[in-house]
């Protein structure tokens, strides 16, 4: 600290400053008294005072400004040359962004020289979230495997605590760029184009969402080949809204580039899968006409999110010019601006349908896509017909979330059996005849109100559904294919009625064309089937899939498809049977599914791999744990290995998860529903019913914890979501989840309507010998022993205990605590057990 | 809340004594220099340091403008700026020279070395371990002369941050001045 004698040098050295010139060494004289050493200090001061003009005169602020114009920018860049992260040596940077800077890095220990490159971000207020978040998704990141996307190789932090992200290193031109420079032609484009899409896909059934497209993101390398850099990435350096919403000081920029970003990005709103899809349309709307689709009214983030959000693009034909424009009139326009819809539901409903429809056009087939103008409604119809069938299904009907899996698969299946089966110009006349249909503006006495448009749908249904009586009669083929989409189409809109009534015309029509052990009767009896078990007839279900499943089992020799259609059926089929209380059957049909798995190829893996999830559930019905844990550890682990469908990820996470909380190993049981949530909220939207499946059982497994005030709030979240749904499981079991929580806490009464609403609708929707009503029994009884009204508690507990009794096996937890509740309740009430000892 | 708002409220709460908020100030004056610096040096040549200084005062100006107790929140922009300069010369210097002392297989990044000559990258790392010195010996010195010489600042700024009379600064920034000459061995 300041010494004695620092200050008084000090002193000195400021008053001989002020004397003149001539008068200092007089004033020394005086002043120092015979202090020589005092005297040397002051004076060599004086003298390096009079030189240090010389470094000080050019403030080294200018330089600074230099550095940061001029050397890659990053303060952190220039100070990470030379250094070695892991093995790897820096050379120099590559790149830099507003996340941080990449640089090249070569393997230097070995005899060979590898080249990687590596990130390093920015010093942030989030670095530590960043780097927590990387470990969390590393394992995911690293197994994403395609020969379009540049792999993660590993990360970690710098000495320096700086997060960074090591990957395969790519030689290659952005690829505007690069299709400029090899002057390719539309076509070129376009197949080029469709590569990049197949990468993204491999991405996204992995659940992993790009969220940064740009041409500076996909390089094309000499040879050709196109790679995907940073999948991600993005994600790991936004945080998620959740997380951002708690930490009010992470910086409100966020970090993608504005002009590639979908306006639910820019509102900073729920990032899917779709989002990518707009992004995607940027960037072939760029490649198509050299321009973007619109310009950015300035940097402020108002006017970004304006462009974003309020400017339509210009057709590409128009920004074209005139040559190529003609070229880009019609389809292509379609095409690019479908993608690139401001509503997220109205755009492609996934990559896959994006890059499909460039293929029909590439092919001189009709695309799906259509113009906007007439195409509201349109659009619409084509994506219930076809991303709804694909994935609204999930949406309004789950049982447990595994029969939305099988559904789901179905249809995808179905979609490529028509494919398949249909010769080309059936499959021609079929999708002239839908856009005919949904292009169809007349549609008595509705005005295109986009309000209404729910009720102009099945308008439009009931339209399509009288014109194939008409229109197609003397096309049966056709026909009876329409037949069984339109029915499938109602089925995914809740009117079974009329779903039945399609699918009953097309399963007429099938037995008088095909007859009736054929594999397209057996298809629309698994429709019926599916539509039986929707309206809760099982005994009706259980009797279609008992023929249906013999067909399929003969055809189950030829082709992957077949055999997934084989797998999807029994899986239903198992459904079936376990609302039907049948468990041993629904296990067999299960360990069928099972043996069939490993004649899948790599791809559909997990689809054969789901019942392994869906058998730990029915372990869970029973109360055997233990053999719930190995089976859903095992499934969860592989879907992990393959990289298999999210949906089948997510839900055996969350599953895992609730089998944890009820083995008491808590803990694990958090992190892996938690997991599951995120995944499902990515995939889904953050106010998807699976999400609200999810919440609710984080919601139990804190309730089990004794964590109330955490286990209300996640309760009240998944009620919230599925408060807008038709009252169904996941309805009951949010507000069952609540009911318990509220009761725990001294609000027994609040507690009553929520558990008895809970039981009515498992009652309804469950057969009596369930677990779903058991434990719905067991709440409200629990409520109403919490109010001291014994007599009124003492049926409720009795007969949950009595299901359970006959369900589940001896040392199930469940039971046990049925038996304890129970034995409770007799001690608090003086009446002597009903229970035998 | 934009980026701007962020920045006065962190100044403010700075300036009011919490250190917390420095941290995050940081990266934020980081990028608003990195953003000056694209916008104002892209065309400028080496020498016209003067102009330079001048243009990024005049964008620290627009950026707090509309606050109204702006003069007390733009010095401490100011004092942040120069710590941030400070560290990005550093850093930079610091890769450079260990570029250099490399095994020979990376030439690349000596190009950039050009920006700054080898005197004065020497002569800023010399400055920045003295100024580390110095701030053990007399803290107020060793912060008066990183604003001056690394953010630029006038007297009159860095007194409203350091909150002494300018008479004080001038003080201050003199002897900082001499003693870092003795210690750097300036001739």
């Amino acid at each position: 600290m300041e010494s004695k004698h620092w200050r008084k040098v000090d002193d000195l050295f400021q008053a001989a400053l002020d004397c003149e010139t001539d008068r200092r060494r007089a004033f020394l004289d005086v002043a120092c008294a015979g202090d020589a050493v005092l005297r040397a200090d002051v004076e060599s001061l004086l003298a390096s005072y009079e030189q240090a003009g010389k470094f000080t005169a050019a403030p080294a602020l200018a330089d600074g400004l230099r550095v940061l114009e001029q050397a890659g920018s990053e303060f952190a860049s220039d100070s990470m040359l030379g250094r070695h992260i892991g093995p790897y040596r820096i050379v120099r940077a590559i790149g830099s962004g507003g996340m941080g800077t990449v640089y090249l890095a070569i393997r230097a220990d070995e005899a060979f020289q590898k080249q990687v490159a590596i990130k390093v971000v920015k010093r942030g207020p989030d670095t530590g979230l960043i780097i927590r978040r990387f470990y969390s998704e590393r394992q995911m990141l690293a197994s994403l495997d395609h020969p379009n996307i540049t792999r993660l190789l590993d990360g970690g932090t710098t000495e320096d605590g700086l997060p960074y992200f090591i990957m395969e290193h790519v030689e290659g031109q952005p690829i505007d760029q690069y299709c400029d420079a090899a002057q390719l032609d539309l076509k070129d484009r376009l197949r080029l184009f469709r590569t990049v899409c197949s990468a993204v896909e491999c991405a996204h059934r992995s659940l992993i969402i790009h969220r940064d497209i740009k041409p500076g993101n996909v390089l094309v390398t000499a040879a050709g080949v196109p790679k995907l850099l940073d999948f991600g990435i993005a994600k790991l350096l936004n945080p998620p809204a959740e997380a951002a919403a708690r930490d009010v000081t992470a910086p409100a920029v966020r970090l993608m580039t504005p002009e590639y970003a979908s306006p639910e990005q820019v509102r900073g709103e729920n990032v899917t899968t779709v989002s990518d899809v707009y992004s995607l349309g940027v960037l072939l709307y760029q490649l198509l006409t050299g321009t973007r689709p619109y310009r950015l009214a300035g940097n402020a983030p108002a006017e970004i999110e304006r462009s974003i959000c309020d400017q339509a693009p210009e057709r590409p034909s128009v920004t074209a010019g005139r040559v190529l424009g003609r070229r880009l009139r019609g389809d292509l326009d379609n095409i690019v601006l479908m993608a690139l819809r401001k509503e997220p539901q109205r755009r492609y409903g996934s990559v896959e349908q994006f890059s499909e429809d460039i293929r029909r056009h590439l092919d001189g087939q009709p695309v799906a896509a259509r113009p906007d103008t007439t195409g509201y409604r349109a659009a619409k119809f084509i994506q219930r017909n076809k991303a709804w069938v694909a994935t609204a299904v999930v949406f309004f009907f789950t049982l447990t979330g595994g029969i939305a899996i099988t559904l789901w698969q179905t249809h995808v299946v179905r979609g490529e059996r028509d494919r398949a089966r249909l010769e080309q110009a059936k499959a021609a006349r079929i999708n002239a005849f839908l856009q005919e249909m949904v292009g169809y503006s007349g549609v008595a006495g509705g005005s295109p109100n986009q309000k209404s448009h729910d009720a102009t749908v099945a308008d439009m249904l009931d339209d399509a559904a009288q014109r194939v009586e008409t229109e197609l009669a003397d096309q049966p083929e056709v026909k009876a294919e329409m037949l069984g989409t339109i029915g499938s189409t109602y089925m995914t809109q809740a009117k079974y009625d009329l779903a039945r009534r399609y699918l009953h015309e097309a399963h007429t029509l099938d037995l008088q064309l095909y007859g009736q052990d054929a594999w397209q009767t057996a298809g629309v009896m698994h429709s019926l089937g599916d539509i039986s078990y929707l309206a809760g007839d099982y005994a009706a279900a259980d009797s279609w899939f008992l023929r249906a499943l013999p067909i399929f089992r003969r055809h189950a020799n030829d082709a992957d498809f077949e055999i997934r259609t084989l797998l999807a059926t029994l899986s239903d089929a198992a459904f079936v049977k376990r609302a039907l209380g049948r468990l041993d059957e629904a296990e067999a049909l299960w360990r069928e599914v099972l043996t069939y798995a490993p004649r899948l190829p790599d791809k559909y893996r997990s689809q054969g791999m789901a019942p392994k999830t869906f058998l730990a559930q029915l372990y869970v019905d029973r109360g055997d744990i233990g053999k719930a844990d190995a089976l859903a550890s095992e499934a969860s682990q592989e879907l992990r290995e393959f990289g298999g469908d999210r949906f089948s990820l997510a839900q055996s996470l969350i599953d895992l998860g609730n089998i944890r909380r009820l083995e008491r190993r808590y803990g694990e049981a958090d992190l892996l529903i938690q997991e599951g949530t995120d995944l499902y909220a990515q995939a889904q939207g953050g106010d998807h019913p699976n999400v609200a499946f999810g919440l609710t059982t984080l919601a139990m497994s804190r309730y089990d914890q004794g964590r109330y005030a955490l286990a209300e709030q996640d309760a009240r979240r998944a009620l919230k979501i599925v408060e807008k749904l038709p009252k169904g499981h996941y309805y009951a079991g949010a507000r069952l989840a609540l009911g318990l929580i509220v009761n725990k806490t001294g609000r027994s009464h609040e507690a009553e309507p929520l558990l008895r609403e809970a039981l009515a609708i498992r009652r309804e929707k469950s057969p009596r010998q369930s677990n779903y009503v058991a434990i719905a029994l067991g709440g409200l009884g629990e409520c109403l022993f919490t109010q001291k009204r014994y007599a009124d508690a003492e049926p409720f507990l009795l007969e949950s205990y009595q299901i359970l009794t006959n369900l589940h096996v001896p040392q199930s937890p469940v039971l046990k605590e049925a038996r304890e509740r129970l034995l409770l309740l007799y001690a608090a009430w003086g009446k002597p057990s009903q229970l035998v000892r | 809340m934009g980026a701007t708002g962020q920045l006065t409220h962190l100044l403010e709460d700075w300036s009011r004594g919490d250190q917390a908020a420095f941290d995050q100030l940081f990266p934020l004056v980081y990028d608003e220099l990195r953003k000056m610096a694209r916008h104002h040096m892209g065309h400028e040549r080496p020498g016209h340091t003067l102009q330079t200084t001048a243009l990024v005062h005049e964008a620290y100006l627009r950026l707090v403008h509309s606050d109204p107790e702006g003069i007390d929140t733009r010095a401490h922009f100011f004092a942040v700026a120069a710590q941030v300069m400070r560290r990005v010369l550093i850093d930079y210097a610091r890769g450079v020279q260990r570029v250099k002392r490399g095994h020979g297989a990376q030439k690349v990044a000596l190009e950039d070395a050009a920006l700054l000559a080898d005197d004065r990258l020497e002569g800023l790392v010399a400055v920045d371990e003295a100024l580390t010195r110095l701030a053990t010996l007399d803290p107020r010195k060793s912060r008066v002369f990183e604003m001056r010489f690394f953010g630029g600042m006038s007297m009159e700024q860095a007194a409203g941050v350091l909150k002494v009379s300018p008479i004080t600064i001038m003080r201050d920034w003199r002897m900082a001045k001499a003693w870092l000459a003795r210690e750097i061995g300036v001739r």
